[in-house]
């Protein structure tokens, strides 16, 4: 084989690969480069996340200006999503603290803006999601409901399956806005193969300092996010989520040297000791996440047999980095490979796996067409 | 539809002045509210409300008679209840809150 | 600079059948790449005055169309738009290729650009002073700017009105125009001179036929302006010519409902639109007869210049 030009997978993983391990240089790209890291960042959502690095670093005023408007122009959704996160958490505190002092965790994104964490800068932010007691789950969703919110439409099939099969209640969706509430009880599907309890959650939920709301301790927060990595991402968001637990990893082990042990403890004892393994594996692999080499080798003990690990590793990349955006688009077969990879993650029986696929299928066909949804597949 | 009937003692405030920017166009008002990123076109009333009246805890009564003795004219029952039918439609669209009075 | 026209109609297919065609529509750097042969001669025509961009440069969108086939058969031929290599929406029959091309590049613009202020208007400009038009139905606003820009007027486009919000200053995106229907007609009576893409049939809008924008005004695409008038125009059948002052309220409700991103902007759309209702002069106008219309807009332009 003659010297060849690199091939499109090669410098999609490069481009991505530079793009979040040294995002300053971005900046310092020929424009051809320049042009590609943008198509991808936008692709993968972090188009968002570079632009907030780069105006932060005083790097935005000298691209030319074809990037610098795509750049900005993220920044303005940025702060529209991040408005809209955060007006939309006030009514729902105000709503479900009308009768009494309810007890509201935020989940994921809510979490990380409510606490000013490190990944909330430059994130594009959709639905809110809030943890509940499973008891209290149902006076959650009638206030809510008291107070203008309304699910989407549903035949009493779908409900049954929707609150039967996953850890949420259908999305409501208040009458003047459009930013769905996702309540949770839990953070896996009920009838998933994990069992981690809600109870030992909100037993060592936090208050966020400011706010009325509560987060998952730092573990929980993290391990939820590798869950939601396994369970619920879309293969679009994948790698956002895994940068998610880079960041997050990052930020708390810097606060506390004691961090990495808490984590992988907890991990056991909420029996989410699959996900943390190749969160773990995966984060340190593609992004060097700095995870001492003493939890890497602990971390086995939540590994499968070596020969899925091996398949792993050779199938999670080329699930993470997507197609060149020039290259022929196989949307179909790309959506099937995401669902074979994760359901190798999570091991699912061939049963359940093809009840999953009818899950997303029913989750599609009922959430429609979001607003949302046609809008990022191009400009998020 | 929303909230708990407020009643006769429910007072009302508006949220804090800085959420808000206000521009004057002829007899009516836009009104940007930031944290919630809406646009409202008020008449003079309900900005007279916003701006001035509800700086402090009100009740519908209350904010009726400041609003009619800002026109120079007197209140009557009906103008308190299409104060309060006002009052609730700001607090649905999040203008402004029930306090302590 | 070079334009598209340099290469020639068949270095044109080549670019576009190859590494695509790079080209500068306003304020921003499009690629287009297209597999289907029977757009390559309109679409020479319609563009041949743009600016020819190079590959060295980071472009501001991508588009591609490809011929899908919904089912092996001829009947089914198929046009599919790719936006970085994904569909934004359903594939469309492959006659209409040249219209899906133009939508395309409108939804990207709309999805995407959000450093402006997007309203859905029309502007031309004269005298170094820009007339909107923003849209609401019935309003014939690219009928009304197909003629006003063949009657001494710059297109800065007939669909965006693109408003830098720190100055509201607007921006030129000049672009095809794409007349429906009996609107064809009535500029091919109106302006002979006018070049005019293929009529599209049986599209979701009727049958649609694209005025190629002047060259003047795509050699001028780098200069933008302020706003003198915002008029909302309204198409009445046999109506009689009408044109009245609009309320700086009603003015501003109106503006920002057709804006594309009124709310994502925040307080900067905000400001943006009480800045440009309160420079402009507001008018709504009631017309049936286009030559009556234009020639008022003339008027009002000669008689503000006169005036100030």
């Amino acid at each position: 084989m003659q010297a060849a030009a690199e091939s499109p997978a090669a410098a999609v993983r490069r481009s991505l690969t530079d793009l979040l391990r040294a995002p300053d240089g971005v900046a310092a790209l020929p424009a051809r480069d320049l042009d590609l890291t943008l198509r991808l960042a936008r692709r993968v959502r972090l188009l968002g996340r570079l632009a907030e690095r780069l105006q932060r670093r005083g790097l935005l005023a000298a691209l030319p200006p074809a990037a610098r408007e795509q750049l900005e122009s993220a920044l303005v959704v940025v702060d529209a999503r991040a408005r809209a996160a955060r007006w939309e958490l006030d009514r729902l505190l105000r709503a479900l603290r009308s009768r009494r002092e309810m007890r509201v965790v935020a989940l994921k994104g809510s979490a990380y803006l409510l606490a000013g964490l490190p990944n909330a800068a430059g994130r594009v932010f959709a639905d809110v999601d809030l943890l509940f007691a499973e008891a209290e789950l149902a006076e959650a969703e009638s206030l809510l409901v008291a107070h203008g919110w309304r699910g989407t439409k549903l035949s009493a099939y779908d409900q049954h399956y929707y609150r039967a099969w996953t850890h949420e209640l259908p999305p409501l969706v208040h009458d003047e806005r459009e930013v769905e509430a996702d309540l949770h009880h839990n953070i896996v599907p009920r009838m998933g193969r994990l069992k981690p309890s809600g109870a030992l959650l909100l037993a060592r939920a936090r208050p966020i300092p400011g706010t009325l709301f509560e987060r998952l301790a730092d573990p929980d927060l993290v391990l939820h996010a590798m869950t939601h990595l396994m369970f619920d991402s879309e293969m679009a968001d994948a790698l956002r989520d895994l940068v998610d637990i880079d960041d997050l990893l990052r930020h708390f082990s810097a606060a506390d040297p004691e961090f990495w042990d808490a984590l992988w403890a907890r991990a056991e004892e909420l029996d989410l000791a699959r996900p943390a393994f190749y969160a773990l594996r995966y984060a340190h692999a593609l992004l060097g996440t700095p995870v001492p080499a003493t939890v890497l080798r602990r971390s086995q003990r939540g590994a499968p047999v070596r020969a899925v690990v091996w398949i792993m590793d050779r199938l999670v990349p080329r699930a993470l980095f997507p197609p060149h955006p020039d290259a022929p688009s196989r949307v179909a077969a790309i959506a099937r490979f995401w669902l074979y990879v994760r359901s190798l993650w999570i091991r699912m029986p061939p049963l359940l796996l093809v009840r999953h696929l009818g899950y997303k299928f029913y989750v599609r066909r009922i959430r429609g067409a979001r607003p949302i949804a046609a809008e990022t597949r191009v400009a998020n | 539809m929303s909230d708990a009937t407020a009643g006769v003692t429910t007072h009302w405030r508006a949220r804090p002045a800085h959420e808000f920017v206000s521009s004057q166009l002829g007899a009516d008002y836009a009104v940007y509210h930031r944290p919630s990123g809406r646009t409202h076109f008020l008449n003079a009333a309900a900005a007279d409300l916003l701006e001035r009246v509800l700086l402090q805890p009100r009740t519908a009564a209350a904010a009726a008679a400041e609003l009619a003795a800002g026109e120079g004219a007197p209140g009557s029952a009906e103008f308190v209840a299409v104060v309060a039918e006002s009052l609730s439609r700001l607090e649905y669209l999040g203008l402004i809150e029930r306090c302590e009075p | 600079m070079r334009v598209v026209g340099e290469l020639g109609q068949a270095g044109f297919a080549e670019r576009l059948r190859g590494q695509g065609l790079g080209v500068r529509l306003g304020p921003f750097d499009v690629k287009v790449r297209s597999g289907i042969a029977a757009i390559e001669a309109p679409l020479y025509g319609l563009y041949r005055d743009y600016p020819l961009l190079d590959d060295e440069r980071t472009f501001s969108m991508h588009l591609q169309l490809t011929a899908a086939r919904a089912f092996p058969r001829l009947d089914r031929a198929t046009v599919r738009l790719l936006v970085d290599g994904r569909a934004p929406h359903e594939d469309l029959p492959r006659g209409q290729a040249l219209a899906v091309l133009e939508w395309g590049i409108n939804l990207v613009i709309a999805l995407r650009a959000h450093s402006l202020l997007m309203l859905h208007s029309g502007a031309v400009e004269r005298g170094g002073s820009v007339m909107l038009f923003p849209a609401w139905p019935g309003s014939g606003k690219t009928t009304l700017c197909a003629a006003l820009v063949h009657r001494g007027w710059r297109l800065f486009s007939d669909e965006f009105g693109l408003v830098r919000p720190s100055t509201i200053e607007v921006l030129p995106i000049p672009r095809p125009m794409p007349l429906k229907n009996e609107s064809i007609d009535v500029i091919r009576a109106f302006a002979p001179e006018a070049e005019l893409g293929p009529a599209i049939p049986n599209t979701r809008k009727g049958t649609i036929a694209h005025v190629k924008v002047p060259a003047a005004s795509i050699r001028a695409s780098a200069h933008s302006a302020a706003v003198r008038w915002i008029v909302f125009p309204q198409w009445v059948a046999g109506a009689s010519l009408r044109c009245e002052e609009m309320s700086k309220a009603d003015a501003f409700l109106m503006l920002a409902t057709n804006a594309f991103n009124y709310e994502m902007l925040g307080e900067a759309g905000f400001a943006a639109v009480h800045r440009l209702v309160t420079a402009a002069a507001c008018y709504r106008l009631v017309y049936s007869d286009l030559a009556e219309a234009v020639r008022l807009l003339n008027e009002m332009a000669a008689n503000d210049a006169s005036g100030s």
